[in-house]
């Protein structure tokens, strides 16, 4: 049959037509739901056996347990870990980013070498490290030549760091500024052998004055833990939260009750309890310096001084000392909204009422919680480190009061971006070799001559010593989930490696096994894992099982150690020296009348780490608008300065500036303008860069009287519209 | 060159070279909207003004306006065939190409509207019989069919096709049945814009639009069928006024747009009696049980309560009385200024009911916000009134759209 | 408008509490890692960003010093009356499961927004971008959810991934799926809180804790006089916190102690 044109035709007609009693065109039609859905572009999903590996969260110095799930071998998700005590199953926002972060676009790829231009370079680790062994070896024997900033407070990397500057014949060995600084001018006379601690689990009235107890400071999530189990869902709390502070930050939204106190005055409200505490009979016997201190609240610190100050009624104030008398287990948080900065008066301050209110180590108060022993040799003891003033010592630099070392090394640190009067304090850097150990490339590592990747911490072996605010000592140790995606090296490695190039021996050959050590070393203390008890149980009559078997197996599996043993402790200071020299004083700053009070939130990230990407929609309309963020004030503050909601503002310091947008904001005390730290990137990536400005450069350091301690937690700003 | 052969028979008509200027800012502005089309299927619906909480904005507006003002076509349609309301013969054409745009045009925009248009047709392959969009989808498709099938006997009597002995006999036999149509046309329209008031009635979520209703059917639903034939009539006589203005010639007798404005006028009086009634229900029952007040409902410029009044006073009863009272509606220039009054009204209702009732906070800490389209949003609807503009312009030419035409126009 | 209820022995929910909660916001970063939403690098433009959970501050409109703060996270509601599913033209959400959970069947939604305009809690978003993941970044996409593409609606489904996981688990065991226990499925953001503002279970188990936290005189639901019906429940002490739940005319007072 010949195919003409004809019936050519009808055979397609008829085909067409018979097509349509077939499934084949409607079953097609009926696919366009699948992929209408399974665009090319749209990542398909992998799938793979579920499994969880247990770690330590490194992202700030919480150090929270983590449950890395993993879908095969990728992980997945970042959970809370019921074991442990520092998350006990919860996490922040910044932890739950925590995988995520693993593929941040900011990810530093291999080891960089900075260019003439200015731009780095991918170099080989041969090459790297060739570099740095060259500018050790230039520092070495010159004493001091060599210096190093830490941001990781809690990691054994602090021995492998100080112990290679001590056989440089360096002590410039410093963390990144923190509280403990605060409390080692305070207490270090007397309180060598740790630090001190606050038991929230066992106590039945916690007040918190400046501490953002239930955002980021300190154990931040081991706090919320607290709280929410003193506060049982849908029944009456057993543990009253008091926040006393500058603003309704978390802590002060969330607290039972709110007392308003202009940032920096916080120990001036505390003295003024602690007069009502003394007026009823309350005194220190174990403090050496108890007289000089009663007299000087007594004489000082009466109500109507107080309420002048504070802007608090006499009332107000003696309802605090009721509370507190009250209270069978009271402990009282001191620290600042920004866990950095404040004073040794503001501490000493506050933290004298909990020594007023019951002796060292007891239920519900304030324990010395010991340091772990340290295994890399001639590494600095915590103690010193704590005490290292690093903001003192860049300011005598860039004054010329002391030399400038030739060689800076930064460790998961990031000081370009976060000292205070960042701006200035960053030119310390000028003219030095500096070489940023960092994962990430933030305005450190941007700055810096060399870079020397680390791996992210769920690629890492590292540790977490017991962090600044726990209640109890407590080790944990992180380890890896997933094989490191990009050329980068453990810092412990590479300066371990380095170390032994320049002839110095270190005793380890790998990080690991420094923490192999660290493990073995706990067994010198009395200590349990918390697998079964909790330590703060024991304080109230639990007994665990002490830790038996394989020490470094079981923690570098997940297992937390910790120990109840607390060294005693025959005699406290109250510090009534410091005290008594460092009172702020009376008169008004009148060239810059506002008061500042910082911002920090795990929800912007932490002190070394910007933003995650899955964080950025948990910024509110009135907190980041595009590029702009926003500062907080109320309306009478507001209106002071003829500024509206959304206006921009121009808040300056003696040392920096930075503009905003007025979000009006009644949780904010009068004169006082909040303000977020972490914003104003100029470094990492898309996500973070370029959004807000850094507040770090207004933020105002002052020496205090009488401890010489860097101080600007009670930062002050001229604030202005801007146009 | 010249298209006289294409003419109706015994018209005159401007010189080709006019008609193709013309067409070229036609095709100008239509360029424009097929440009945001390709834009927004390739980029998706972010480059409109909407958002999550204005999850519908200009282009629904613009599909809401234009059903409306297309009424006309079904609701003359059913008073001259079913009616035999004779003085419509004279512009049921008109209607029916109006309508066939409005609603042409309005399934357009719908396909850019919305999120996947590739699954527009799942309406009618999964469809949920309680959703009163359901309804819109099935009745407005159809309805387009029909008009389709209105328009085409029209088409047919272009002067060349209608030589064609075939096209004239389809023709022909197309006008007989054309009460039938008229009667399903009828059917669908009432349903589809009583369904498209009813998709705000049942919102009992929000309580700006929410209303109870006859079973099924909140009162929007019948208000929104009332205002659709209360301004359809009125748009009509409009389009053939702007003809007029346009070509400069006389296309259909003052008496029947006079019919027209009283038509629009009684359904309008008719419309605001129960709307009047509606809105005292609104602010007394539905308001307060939601623990709302009528105050609530207002913000700022954008939707304060003059658009309230304007609605409900200036473009409602004035217009209505004006339509009404025969000294005014015979006196053209009020006559022209009610209608568009009368359409200007419809069209804010639309605008409030999708616009107003979407920014209107409902959670107490919530917040107003408002919805400024972008040029995404007004380039498409520009782009349909061209299409409408271009339609009319050919069928005006070439087909014998107005019966009166030649008697109007004496050579 | 009833013609599609239907009535469940199991009905999940949640109450929360909002004088415990801090609004720190893990519980909705966990809802993104959980749930695979792509991160976006301008998420300040709020009212096109994907928060599936958003939490909200309330004030309680005073002036300094008498303001105060309370923190509300609002998941979907998954409504027992919801007007989001009556509303879909095409049954691309749907409330038919035992369990209560509203539905959401990405591939067959058409994108026509209708659900978000009845949805008064703005539970529901449209995926007004094709979801983009940094490089390397959708590696760490969870097996559980798949992703969905540009001009579809979403909303939280109460991780309904981790019903059926729990489900799936208690038939291996020999247990009655329908018969969970407290803590056989809890949804990410309940697992994440750190302060354990969330209470989940089953509504109409006695056995279950937000059974009796439901009722407690501290409880409410949002605009429980619209008649939705929600499964999430939330609690408070604070008086003024209760009367932000829902609008309330100025001579009306709120229930509750
Ligand atoms: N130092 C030391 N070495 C040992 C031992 C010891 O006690 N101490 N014990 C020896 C013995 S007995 C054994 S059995 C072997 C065991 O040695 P390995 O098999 O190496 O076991 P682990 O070290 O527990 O886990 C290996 C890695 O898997 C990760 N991981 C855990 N869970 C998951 C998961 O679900 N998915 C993915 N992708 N990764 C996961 C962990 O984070 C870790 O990085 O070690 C031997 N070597
Ligand atoms: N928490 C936790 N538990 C685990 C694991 C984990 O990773 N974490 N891993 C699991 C795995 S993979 C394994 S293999 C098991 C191993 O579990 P165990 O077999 O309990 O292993 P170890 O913890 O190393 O404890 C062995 C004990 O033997 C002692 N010992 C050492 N050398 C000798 C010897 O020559 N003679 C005698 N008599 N005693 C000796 C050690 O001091 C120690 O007390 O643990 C399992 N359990
Ligand atoms: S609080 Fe710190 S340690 Fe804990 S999860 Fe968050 S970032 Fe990690
Ligand atoms: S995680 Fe818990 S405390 Fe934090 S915002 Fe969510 S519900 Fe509130
Ligand atoms: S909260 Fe909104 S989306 Fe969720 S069920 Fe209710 S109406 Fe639907
Ligand atoms: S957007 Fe999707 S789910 Fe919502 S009503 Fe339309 S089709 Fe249904
Ligand atoms: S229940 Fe699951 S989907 Fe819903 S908000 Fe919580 S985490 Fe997100
Ligand atoms: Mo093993």
């Amino acid at each position: 049959m010949a195919l003409d044109r004809r019936s050519f035709l009808t055979f397609v007609a008829g085909g067409a037509v018979g097509t349509l009693f077939t499934p084949v065109i409607w079953k097609s039609i009926d696919d366009t739901a699948i992929w209408t859905q399974n665009w090319s572009w749209i990542p398909r999903l992998e799938h793979g056996p579920k499994a969880y590996a247990a770690t330590t969260c490194k992202l700030c110095p919480a150090g929270c347990g983590l449950n890395i799930r993993t879908a095969g071998d990728r992980p997945v998700v970042a959970e809370g870990r019921t074991d442990h005590p520092l998350s006990q199953g919860g996490i922040c926002p910044l932890g739950a980013a925590a995988v995520q972060m693993l593929y941040s676009p900011a990810r530093i790829k291999g080891p960089m070498k900075k260019q003439a231009d200015g731009t780095h370079q991918l170099v080989s680790w041969e090459e790297a490290e060739a570099l740095l062994l060259e500018k050790l070896n230039e520092a070495k024997g010159q004493g001091g030549n060599v210096a190093c900033i830490s941001g990781d407070e809690n990691s054994t990397m602090n021995e492998v760091l100080s112990g290679l500057l001590a056989q440089m014949d360096s002590n410039r060995f410093f963390l990144m500024p923190g509280e403990s600084l605060t409390a080692s001018k305070a207490f270090g006379s007397w309180l060598k052998q740790g630090v001190l601690g606050y038991d929230l689990e066992n106590a039945d009235l916690v007040m918190a004055f400046g501490a953002d107890l239930l955002d980021s400071w300190g154990t931040a999530v081991r706090n919320k833990k607290a709280f929410g189990a003193a506060h049982p869902i849908g029944e009456q709390a057993t543990t009253e939260y008091v926040y006393v502070g500058p603003m309704q930050n978390t802590t002060g939204a969330v607290a039972d009750k709110w007392v308003s106190v202009a940032p920096g005055l916080e120990g001036v409200l505390a003295l003024g309890i602690a007069y009502h505490l003394l007026q009823s009979g309350m005194i220190v016997p174990e403090a050496l310096d108890f007289s000089s201190y009663r007299s000087f609240v007594l004489s000082r610190y009466t109500p109507e001084y107080v309420s002048k100050v504070t802007g608090l009624s006499s009332e107000q104030v003696a309802e605090l000392a009721v509370k507190l008398r009250r209270a069978n287990r009271p402990v009282v948080v001191p620290g600042s909204a920004i866990s950095q900065g404040n004073g040794v008066f503001s501490l000493a301050a506050v933290m004298s009422l909990n020594f007023l209110l019951h002796p060292v180590n007891s239920p519900g108060g304030i324990f010395v919680l010991p340091d772990l022993p340290t295994v890399v040799s001639e590494a600095m003891e915590p103690s010193i480190i704590r005490g290292n003033d690093l903001v003192s010592f860049v300011q005598k630099i860039t004054a010329g009061k002391t030399d400038r070392p030739s060689v800076f090394l930064v460790y998961e640190a990031n000081p370009v971006h976060g000292l205070p009067q960042a701006e200035a304090m960053s030119k310390v850097f000028d003219d030095t070799f500096l070489a940023s150990f960092s994962t990430f490339y933030d305005e450190t590592a941007a700055r810096a001559d060399l870079i020397l990747p680390t791996p992210y911490f769920l690629e890492r072996w590292d540790d977490v010593q017991t962090p600044h605010g726990a209640g109890f000592v407590s080790y944990s140790v992180t380890r890896p989930v997933i094989k490191p995606l990009f050329d980068v090296k453990p810092a412990g490695d590479v300066v371990l490696g380095v170390a032994e190039k320049l002839g110095l021996d270190l005793g380890f050959s790998s990080f690991e096994k420094v923490l192999e050590a660290k493990t073995a070393a706990l067994a010198e203390m009395d200590g349990f894992l918390t697998d079964k008890v909790q330590p703060w149980q024991v304080r109230t009559g639990a007994s665990p099982a002490p830790a038996a078997g394989n020490q470094w197996r079981n923690i570098s599996r997940g297992a937390v150690w910790t120990t109840a043993v607390t060294p005693f402790v025959p005699a406290v200071l109250l510090a009534a020296r410091e005290l008594s020299q460092a009172a702020p004083p009376d008169v008004d700053d009148w060239a810059y009348p506002v008061r500042l009070a910082s911002i920090t939130s795990r929800a912007h990230g932490s002190r070394h780490i910007a933003i995650p990407p899955f964080c950025l929609p948990l910024l509110g309309e009135e907190e980041l608008q595009g590029k702009t963020f926003y500062v907080r004030m109320n309306s009478t503050t507001a209106r002071n300065y003829g500024l509206k909601a959304n206006d921009r503002v121009k808040l300056v310091g003696p040392g920096g500036e930075c503009v905003a947008r007025v979000r009006i904001f009644e949780g904010v005390g009068l004169n006082v303008v909040a303000a977020p730290l972490g914003f104003g990137h100029t470094a990492w990536d898309e996500f973070s860069r370029g959004k807000g400005d850094n507040i770090y450069n207004v933020l105002t350091v002052r020496t205090e009287p009488g401890s010489d301690l860097s101080v600007w937690a009670d930062s002050r700003v001229r604030i202005a519209k801007a146009y | 060159m010249c298209d006289k052969e294409l003419w109706p028979a015994g018209v005159q008509r401007c010189s080709l070279k006019y008609f193709l200027a013309w067409l070229v800012v036609v095709f100008a502005v239509l360029g424009w909207g097929v440009y945001a089309f390709y834009v927004v299927w390739s980029s998706g619906l972010h480059v409109t003004g909407m958002d999550n909480y204005f999850a519908f904005g200009l282009y629904i507006i613009f599909d809401l306006g234009v059903i409306a003002l297309g009424a006309g076509a079904f609701f003359s349609g059913l008073l001259y065939y079913l009616v035999r309301v004779e003085g419509l013969k004279n512009i049921i054409n008109l209607a029916v190409i109006v309508g066939f745009i409005c609603y042409s045009g309005a399934l357009l925009i719908l396909a850019l509207e919305v999120g996947q248009p590739l699954r527009s047709w799942f309406g009618f392959w999964h469809p949920n019989v309680h959703s009163m969009l359901t309804e819109v989808i099935f009745c407005i498709t159809c309805y387009m069919l029909v008009l389709t099938i209105e328009f085409v006997p029209l088409i047919l009597e272009n002067r060349k096709l209608n030589k064609i002995k075939l096209l004239h006999h389809i023709a022909h036999n197309f006008h007989v049945i054309m009460p039938l149509f008229a009667g399903v046309g009828a059917f669908l329209s009432f349903f589809h814009q009583g369904s498209l008031g009813g998709m705000y009635g049942v919102l009992f979520s929000r309580p700006f639009v929410f209303r109870e209703g006859f079973f099924i059917w909140p009162w929007t639903f019948f208000l929104f069928i009332l205002s659709a034939v209360a301004s359809g009539p009125a748009f009509t006589m409009l389009i053939a006024t702007l003809m007029e203005k346009a070509t400069g010639r006389k296309l259909v007798d003052f008496s029947v747009k006079a019919l027209m404005g009283k038509i629009a006028g009684t359904m309008l009086a008719i419309y605001l009696f129960f709307k009047y009634l509606d809105t005292w229900g609104w602010i007394t029952g539905i308001l307060p049980r939601a623990g709302l007040t009528f105050d609530q409902m207002y913000y700022q410029l954008a939707y304060g309560k003059w658009l309230f009044y304007a609605e409900l006073g200036v473009c409602g009863l004035i217009p209505a009385i004006l339509l009404l009272v025969p000294k005014t509606r015979n006196t053209p220039g009020i006559l022209y200024t009610a209608a568009i009054l009368n359409c200007i009204g419809i069209v804010i209702n639309r605008f409030v009911m999708t616009s107003q009732a979407l920014a209107n906070p409902v959670m107490p800490f919530d917040r107003w916000y408002v919805y400024v389209p972008t040029w995404a949003e007004w380039a498409p609807a520009l782009a349909i009134i061209a299409y409408g503009a271009l339609v009319l312009s050919l069928s005006y030419r070439y087909l014998p759209v107005f019966p009166q035409e030649r008697k109007l126009n004496p050579v | 408008m009833v013609l599609y209820l239907k009535e469940f022995k199991i009905k999940w929910g949640m109450v929360i509490d909002l004088d415990k909660c801090t609004g720190c916001g893990a519980c909705m970063v966990a809802c993104q890692a959980e749930n695979n939403i792509a991160p976006v690098v301008d998420a300040s433009d709020k009212r096109r960003s994907m928060t599936w959970l958003l939490v909200y501050q309330l004030s309680n409109q005073k002036l300094y010093p008498d303001h105060d703060v309370a923190y509300l996270p609002r998941p979907c509601q998954q409504c027992g009356h919801p007007n989001c599913v009556p509303v879909c033209p095409v049954i691309a959400t749907d409330k038919n499961e035992e369990g209560g959970i509203v539905s959401q069947v990405n591939a067959r939604c058409i994108g026509c927004r209708y659900c978000i305009a009845a949805c008064p809690y703005h539970a529901r978003y449209f995926n007004w971008h094709d979801p983009v993941w940094p490089e390397g970044m959708e590696k760490t996409l969870t097996p559980d959810v798949s992703t969905r593409p540009r001009g579809v609606v979403e909303k939280c489904l109460f991780c309904h991934h981790r019903y059926m996981q729990a489900r799936d688990k208690a038939r291996v065991e020999g247990r009655d799926p329908n018969a969970l226990a407290e803590g056989d499925y809890i949804p990410a953001c309940v697992e994440v809180c750190p302060t354990g503002a969330i209470a989940f279970g089953d509504l109409m188990n006695p056995n279950h804790k937000v059974h009796q936290l439901s009722k407690s005189p501290h409880a409410f639901r949002l605009l429980e006089r619209l008649g939705t019906d929600p499964q999430v429940y939330y609690l408070s002490r604070r008086e003024w916190v209760r009367r932000q739940g829902d609008n309330i005319l100025e001579h009306e007072t709120v229930e509750g102690v």
